[in-house]
């Protein structure tokens, strides 16, 4: 994490009356705040925000949506044909929407192939291509991509990014590892992993809620950060570091009661949509898989819809999942032990695929949607980034020298209809931290390397 | 002395020298290796044994199993690769390695290495032994929230799906700091929970205390229920009413019994009498005023009938000798003749008044002295009356209070039952029953329950309505009213308001009196919710926060107490465990001992999931808690307390995996449609129960694989196929010693844990045989390579395949078959259990159960019986996974090289078969328990 310095004026004025934000800065707590009045995206003459990057378009979202264990090769294949793009049986319900992806392959990441286990290295650095600490006190991988992007853009929206999934974590270890690794893609630091919501309604509220109750919390949080402040010097450097999580956490509460605050009086280019067009959805957890991740979707949609982020990922499932998909006609069994790892039997093989059918029907459904939606002239879809991905090519081998994705969207920025086929070029260049550099660049940063790629991933290229 | 304290504190250095060169003496002295070798590093002696036995497999080259033993021999890196060294140390000393099919090392050669490790490990431990380690500061776990809030609220609330889930670390627990993250989503949810609970606080006129039911609802049925259990426990009632219950009329004989003792006793003065009437009427459980009362009403001289006739009653019995103390239960009966006249004429009474209610009397004299009955009456109702009090709330049958219209549908009558609710009768109790203090409880009872709505106002409109329909201005505002305004009031009215305001007026006054009781409980319950004695900072800062609460947003005193407790439990005081260290010199220390707080509250969290309670608490603030003996004395203190039954759960129930398996979701309905919430529910229950004997009986660990012992229901009993099943109809519950006989009994045999280890729609050998390696052995086998492939371990539709035909896949390849070989076999030995535990012989398919196995040595194991036999000869696997969760589950970290002294008295004392508690001593007296690490080690 960075620690920047304070800068902290140091007019007796300031002195006397300090602020909750001066105090959070005076604490010395990753400063990178994105969302400063100082970093001049408010303007001077009317305090309000705004943009410097073209303030009228509509801005480019990014998401990732991840499902768990791989692919059967047989079944995940693309080659570009006279006629157009011809895909194995896996990609089947893509068919009709060749045009609008690149089906990447051969990329992967160096770290995740080294690592010992099969399952827990190879999936909290899908987005980072960073090592999977194998200290079992220690937790340790790194900062993804998207979560890169949350600080770059999160300044602008209420929510700095969206962290969906479906299932929670389970409370077990795995080669002597936890879990948590298999349950979070996202990860804000090296050490704090950006825990998905599941709860449907919870990511509802967090959209739009207005912040009214929560700003009769403030008074409350207040007073909880002059309890941080008065243990914080007497604890050691590790768990200063927990404690400023916590820390972190009040920020980011009271980032959101003020963006809600002014989200009406924002300049330049305005979302289409205001006012929520979902119903707010029933409290706990809906018992119905595909519903369940229907939802989640169309949430999604709505966030992008409403500019209340710019940036999510979406778990279909957790690494290891045992989800059971028997509400798939002629499927029975669990994902990980019988589906994927199916012994080459025929019947589960056939399974299998239509699991990954159900998946990428996952991708048609989001693409569907954010197509129907008008942005001034554009499709919300064209102004979207999306990456289809698991971190592991065949499931059965936890393969992980290549991993199965397809980008979607991004309308004149991505051409689609094509095969990126990298299968047979060194390794500096099928570096998926490459792609993740593209995608940021994309995105609008400025940034030369990440992860174990210095260069990024030309997507234009072609083979 | 202050310049002193380095020089002392760098004295911990040469000391662990000299125990290493002590170490190396011994292993000198030990003579088994000569002399000239042990001056040679470990690195250098282990060196040519693993170069002609290991190095083909395990080398830098080719780590096969990730074990790269090369990189193991790097000179000084022994303590680093101690979790390697240690399986080293297992898996030769198991003669699981070299693997068969290579060429074996004498066994004098393979004692030898074993040897030179174990002493190794030893030697090097010492260095730094019982070091504590660095353990990150811990958020409660959601089952930790739970314990904490049912300790402080005595509520039992469930937040499980509000509350942040919990990932496991270290050795496998919740309870570790580096797997607990905090980010604002959680943050609102506990301030959600928190403000769950402080909607639950009664606020009112007496102390502060938690209600199920949250909010003014909350607090009127937490009212109601107090009156009525006073009521019940101190006054009577003659069953008036349509299915009232008559309780309380034991009073009769017990009071007429002291009245007979009294008058057959002669005092010398009345102030003799009056110790006699409160030395008996204790003994008798009776209030004093209560037998005054009715002694008086029998003495008195002008006593009409109805009166006079109990009073001649009791004057005929029969006298007894003053010296002697004839008992009441000998004497009861003789008191039948007096309680027979009270009945009679309280019933004759009642007849007489025909439709009028005969507690109509209570009310007239009690309240008003209106409509006044005959002196007759009214002198026997003042003695002996039906009931002691009338319902709080009016019944239909109940005549609602004057002035109002009693008559059965009048719209007034209406108007009460849904406005004004209820009406306190309660005199006759109050005066005579009750002693002060459930007098005092009893009148806060019913302060809170008529300011949990606005009663007043609802009365005040009703009462204008019944005179003057028709208010110029209105009805007013019951505070808007004071005297000169009432006096102006109209006659009929006036009287009625005035006494309506006047109680208004009290009852606010009640609850203002208790605000600063309130305050201070506050700061109390933040005492133990945060697990350390307040500073005079903290409570400056919390009033403070109450007074600005009241004063700048305008809030009331219920509105700023709740955000005060709100406060309070979102604080990181109070979500996360700190050991903020002593402030003294000697905090340049690296490794310091926990204050008396921070140990305390690691003793109850250990123990009970939870806070300290009071008792540990104020040890722990006067640093008694420190020297062994008070520590102790608290350990067997707590050790038998209910709370300690959440050991079982939190401790092995995440050791096992059967922690919250009531949520469990991995089995496919479809196929097994008694797969239903009753029967999860069961199977979590055995499970816990199980391990709540074990903990409450502190039995031994070795139980736990060993035990014929069970908990069984009904439902339970014949889904395995019990003979109990019948005898158990609604029994609940049961411990059954003898399930032995069965092929049950024992941690193995646990429904939940065959479902943990089954794929949704049949069970795994491979599955359950890894999960025994992992769990209960210790010894698990490392991840599959990539190209291993899979095997189908489930028949196709239809097909006649034997499971271990499918298997035998494992057997022809190199590569699975050294961990495959350890695997099969102890999960053929469960295969007698189905998915969900049920005990089976033959498949679906109809091909009978395969339950033996055999193990790399040639060792046959047979069923389940089989299993329990080699687990028993392998007990010392079991007791070291023990060893390694119990230190893991303690301290929030994984272990290390520097708990090996306390791993070998743990070992000793599980080998010696002591019981649990004596491994749970042991833990809490070691060093690494006890002190805290302020900086990294170097």
């Amino acid at each position: 994490m960075a620690h920047s310095k304070s800068i902290i004026p140091k007019s007796n004025a300031f002195d006397q009356n300090l602020s909750r934000r001066t105090f959070l800065r005076s604490m010395g707590i990753s400063l990178a705040l994105p969302w400063m009045p100082s970093l001049g995206l408010r303007s001077e003459a009317t305090g309000k925000l705004s943009y410097s990057v073209s303030p009228l378009s509509p801005p480019t979202r990014f998401a990732c949506l991840y499902f768990s264990n791989g692919v059967e090769p047989e079944h995940w294949w693309a080659r570009e044909d006279k006629g157009g793009m011809v895909m194995g049986p896996g990609l089947a319900p893509l068919r009709s929407f060749s045009q609008d992806i690149v089906f990447l392959k051969g990329l992967f990441n160096q770290q995740a192939v080294k690592h010992p286990s099969p399952h827990l290295g190879r999936v909290p650095n899908l987005l980072s291509g960073a090592w999977v600490s194998d200290d079992q006190d220690l937790i340790k991988v790194g900062e993804t991509m998207d979560q890169r992007l949350a600080k770059h853009l999160g300044m602008r929206t209420r929510l700095p990014s969206l962290v969906l999934g479906i299932e929670p974590t389970e409370m077990r270890l795995e080669d002597g590892l936890s879990m948590l690794y298999g349950s979070c893609i996202s990860w804000e630091s090296d050490t704090k992993p950006a825990m998905k919501e599941i709860y449907p309604s919870r990511v509802f509220e967090a959209l739009v809620g207005d912040g009214t109750q929560r700003q009769l919390d403030r008074s409350v949080l207040d007073e909880t950060l002059q309890d941080a402040r008065s243990i914080r010097n007497r604890l050691n450097h590790r768990d200063r570091i927990k404690l400023d999580e916590y820390l972190e956490s009040i920020r980011s509460i009271e980032r959101r009661i003020e963006m809600a605050a002014e989200e009406e009086s924002l300049e330049g280019w305005q979302p289409t949509l205001t006012e929520p067009n979902l119903p707010p959805p029933a409290e706990g957890l809906p018992q119905d898989i595909p519903r369940h991740m229907k939802l989640m979707s169309d949430l999604l949609v709505m966030a992008f819809q409403m500019d209340r982020t710019r940036v999510a990922t979406y778990m279909l499932n957790n690494d290891l999942s045992q989800m059971n998909f028997g509400f798939l006609e002629g499927v029975s069994g669990s994902l990980h032990l019988d589906l994927t790892h199916n012994g080459r039997d025929p019947a589960l093989e056939a399974m299998y695929l239509r699991t990954n059918q159900f998946h990428v029907q996952q991708l048609v459904y989001l693409m569907e949607r954010l197509r129907s939606i008008e942005e001034g002239d554009s499709k919300l879809l064209d102004n979207c980034l999306l990456l289809f991905c698991s971190n592991l090519f065949d499931g059965d081998k936890h393969q992980a020298d290549e991993m199965p994705m397809i980008l979607a969207g991004g309308g004149s920025q991505l051409p689609g209809g094509r095969v990126l086929d990298l299968g047979s070029r060194p390794a500096e260049e099928r570096r998926a931290c490459g792609l993740y550099l593209t995608l940021m660049q994309k995105m609008g940063m400025t940034i030369t390397s990440f992860g174990d790629a210095d260069r990024p991933l030309d997507l234009n290229a072609r083979i | 002395m202050l310049p002193l304290l380095p020089f002392q504190a760098k004295q911990d250095r040469p000391l662990a020298i000299d125990a290493r060169l002590i170490g190396m003496a011994c292993l000198v002295a030990l003579g088994s290796i000569s002399e000239g070798f042990a001056l040679e590093s470990f690195e250098v002696r282990a060196g040519a044994f693993i170069r002609d036995h290991c190095l083909e497999c395990h080398s830098s080259q080719m780590p096969k199993g990730e074990l790269d033993l090369e990189i193991m021999l790097t000179p000084g890196q022994f303590q680093r690769y101690y979790p390697e060294w240690s399986s080293v140390l297992d898996r030769v000393a198991q003669g699981e390695m070299p693997p068969a099919e290579a060429d074996q090392p004498s066994p004098q050669e393979k004692l030898e290495l074993t040897e030179l490790i174990a002493e190794t490990i030893r030697n090097e431990s010492a260095q730094g032994s019982g070091d504590p380690g660095a353990v990150i500061m811990r958020r409660l776990t959601r089952g930790e929230y739970h314990h904490v809030i049912k300790d402080l609220t005595g509520l039992t609330l469930d937040f499980w799906d509000l509350l942040p889930g919990d990932a496991v670390g270290g050795e496998g627990f919740a309870s570790h700091g580096q797997v607990q993250f905090v980010q604002s989503s959680d943050l609102e949810r506990y301030l959600d929970a928190a403000k769950a609970i402080a909607a639950r606080m009664v606020i009112g006129a007496g102390p502060l205390f938690f209600y199920q039911d949250p909010g003014m609802l909350g607090q009127e049925w937490s009212a109601i229920t107090r009156i009525n259990e006073i009521y019940r426990h101190h006054g009577f009632r003659n069953g008036a009413g349509e299915g009232a219950e008559p309780y309380g009329l034991d009073l009769w004989p017990r009071v007429f019994y002291l009245c007979w003792r009294l008058a057959n006793q002669t005092h010398e003065d009345e102030e003799a009498e009056s110790e006699a009437i409160v030395s008996l009427s204790r003994r008798l459980e009776i209030s004093p005023a209560f037998a005054e009362h009715i002694y008086y009403q029998l003495q008195r001289a002008d006593a009409f009938e109805p009166l006079q006739a109990v009073s001649k009653a009791f004057k005929e019995l029969p006298a007894h000798d003053p010296l002697s103390a004839p008992s009441f239960e000998s004497s009861s009966a003789l008191m039948d003749p007096v309680v027979a006249q009270v009945r009679q004429w309280q019933q004759k009474l009642a007849r007489a008044k025909a439709d009028r209610e005969e507690t109509d009397l209570l009310d007239a004299v009690a309240l008003m002295g209106q409509a006044s009955p005959s002196p007759a009456a009214m002198q026997f109702a003042l003695a002996f009356p039906t009931v002691s009090h009338r319902e709080p709330a009016p019944s239909d049958r109940d005549p609602i209070p004057r002035p109002f219209t009693s008559q059965y549908n009048h719209p007034e009558r209406n108007a009460f039952h849904y406005q004004v609710k209820y009406h306190r009768q309660d005199d006759y109790l109050v005066r005579y029953l009750l002693g002060p203090k459930e007098r005092e409880q009893l009148d806060q009872a019913w302060d809170d329950l008529l300011s949990a709505f606005d009663y007043h106002q609802a009365n005040l409109n009703l009462l204008y309505e019944h005179f003057q329909p028709i208010a110029e201005d209105g009805i007013p505002r019951i505070e808007e009213l004071d005297a000169q305004s009432i006096d102006l009031l109209e006659d009929d009215l006036r009287g009625w308001v005035r006494a309506l305001h006047a109680h208004w007026r009290e009852v606010g006054e009640a609850h203002r009196l208790a605000y600063p009781g309130h305050l201070d409980q506050c700061l109390e319950m933040a005492r133990l919710a945060w697990r350390h004695d307040l500073t005079e900072g903290d409570r400056q800062q919390l009033l403070t926060f109450y007074r600005t609460r009241r004063e700048m947003d305008q809030l009331s005193h219920r509105e700023a107490l709740q955000s005060l407790l709100v406060r309070i439990l979102v604080s990181p005081k109070f979500l996360y465990r700190l050991e903020p260290p002593q402030k003294s010199p000697l905090e340049s220390r690296e490794v310091i001992a926990l204050t008396g707080e921070s140990l305390a509250t690691r003793l109850s969290f250990m123990l009970w999931g939870s806070m300290p309670d009071l008792a540990l608490l104020n040890d722990g603030r006067n640093q008694n808690i420190v020297e062994s003996e008070h520590l102790l004395s608290h350990f067997n203190r707590m050790r038998i307390h209910p709370r300690m039954r959440r050991f079982a759960s939190e401790f092995f129930g995440q050791w096992f995996g059967f922690y919250r398996f009531v949520e469990f979701r991995g089995v496919d309905t479809s196929r097994f449609p008694n797969w239903e919430d009753a029967l999860r529910q069961d199977l979590q229950t055995e499970a816990t129960l199980f391990f709540e004997d074990l903990v409450m009986r502190d039995g031994r660990v070795s139980e736990i694989l060993f035990s014929d012992a069970g908990f069984i229901n009904q439902r339970l009993a014949q889904h395995y196929g019990l003979p109990e099943a019948a005898e158990l109809e609604g029994a609940g519950f049961v411990k059954i010693s003898s399930l032995g006989e069965h092929g049950r009994g024992g941690l193995l045999a646990l429904g939940a844990i065959h479902a943990l280890t089954s794929a949704p729609a049949r069970t795994s050998v491979v599955k359950r045989g890894d999960w025994i390696l992992r769990r209960v052995l210790g010894t698990p086998v490392p991840p599959p390579p990539d190209d291993a492939g899979s095997l189908q371990e489930s028949r196709r539709e239809g097909e006649a395949t034997s499971i271990r035909d499918l298997l035998a896949f494992h057997q022809r390849d190199a590569s699975c078959v050294s961990c495959h070989a350890r695997m099969d076999p102890l999960g053929f030995a469960m295969e007698g259990f189905g998915v969900l535990g049920q005990p089976r012989l033959v498949y679906e398919e109809g091909l009978p159960v395969e339950q033996t196995g055999t193990m790399a040595d040639g060792r046959l194991i047979d069923g389940y019986q089989g299993l329990r036999d080699y687990m028993s000869d392998h007990i010392e696997l079991f007791y070291r996974t023990f060893c390694r969760k119990l230190i893991g589950y303690s301290l929030g970290r994984a272990e290390q090289l520097t708990d090996h002294a306390l791993v070998e008295a743990l070992m000793q004392s599980l080998r010696a078969g002591d019981p649990l508690s004596a491994q749970l001593k042991l833990m809490i007296l070691s060093p690494q328990f006890q002190n805290q690490r302020t900086q990294e080690s170097k």
